[in-house]
């Protein structure tokens, strides 16, 4: 009987003693991380869209109507070198429509410019 | 039941601990709050969007770079200096570690506002209208963390 009581006891503070190792033990716990670092890569990836997004729309605004369509190309060049980002915008429409899609991951935002 | 004799009853137990520990570690890491906020991950990116603002609607800097390039075709070393020091008080703000600026054809710079170790970074490109918008200038941004 003491010797179950004796084994139930170490039983019991083995399991805690083990779990507090193990937790203090992990910086970044896998199934924590996992999850964390989706996030933060999913938050970075739409941020640049954002980003990509301001540019195109804060620089159209200051585009002679003439150089358009060099801006256009130059924008779409650079966004796809620095950031995978797949840019089409159909300048003939009005007001201009703006369609940026991430290669990646496929995330996209459509947007008018104006 | 059959009877169990002390090494046994030793194993089993080992065993259940074991098994006890992983469940309970399960349980703790899967609700152990997050150590580390991702905001504060994302700093390169948030400050990505002020700067590429600062280019556009901040006139003085902007009107710095447009005439440099305009009038000369490159940034000298009093526009050089003027933008270093408005893009320090960008990055102080933003809390950057150090900007670089490079102007497609014309002057690289750096503005550092901390000496620590750089671990991350970031780019994006700018490209600034010249003369009222009849030509493009392409201007790389590098913010370090």
């Amino acid at each position: 009987m003491e010797m179950k009581r004796g084994f139930a006891g170490l039983l019991v503070l083995s399991a805690f003693m083990l779990g507090l190792v193990l937790l203090l033990g992990s910086h970044l716990p896998r199934i924590s991380s996992k999850g964390y670092s989706s996030i933060v890569a999913a938050e970075i990836h739409s941020d640049r869209i954002t980003i990509a997004r301001n540019v195109i729309t804060k620089s159209y605004r200051m585009v002679d109507e003439a150089n358009r369509p060099q801006w256009a190309s130059s924008i779409g060049r650079e966004l796809y070198y620095s950031y995978g980002l797949k840019v089409s915008m159909n300048l003939k429409k009005y007001p201009a429509e703006v369609n940026i899609t991430d290669t990646s991951n496929g995330m996209s935002a459509s947007f008018i410019l104006t | 039941m059959p009877k169990l004799n002390k090494a046994q009853v030793m194993i089993i137990d080992g065993v259940l601990s074991l098994l006890v520990a992983i469940i309970l570690s399960f349980v703790l890491f899967a609700a152990w709050p997050q150590t580390r906020h991702p905001s504060a991950e994302l700093t390169l990116e948030r400050a990505g969007y002020d700067i590429a603002n600062a280019f556009y609607e901040d006139e003085t800097l902007y009107q710095t770079i447009r005439k440099g390039l305009e009038t000369k075709g490159y940034l000298s070393a009093g526009e050089v200096s003027y933008l270093s020091t408005r893009l320090y008080t960008y990055g102080r703000l933003l809390g950057v570690g150090r900007i670089d600026i490079d102007v497609d054809g014309s002057t690289s710079f750096s503005v550092e506002m901390d000496s620590s170790l750089r671990t991350r970074s970031e780019q994006f490109p700018l490209i600034l209208p010249l003369k009222g918008g009849a030509e493009n200038r392409l201007v790389r941004v590098t913010l370090w963390r």
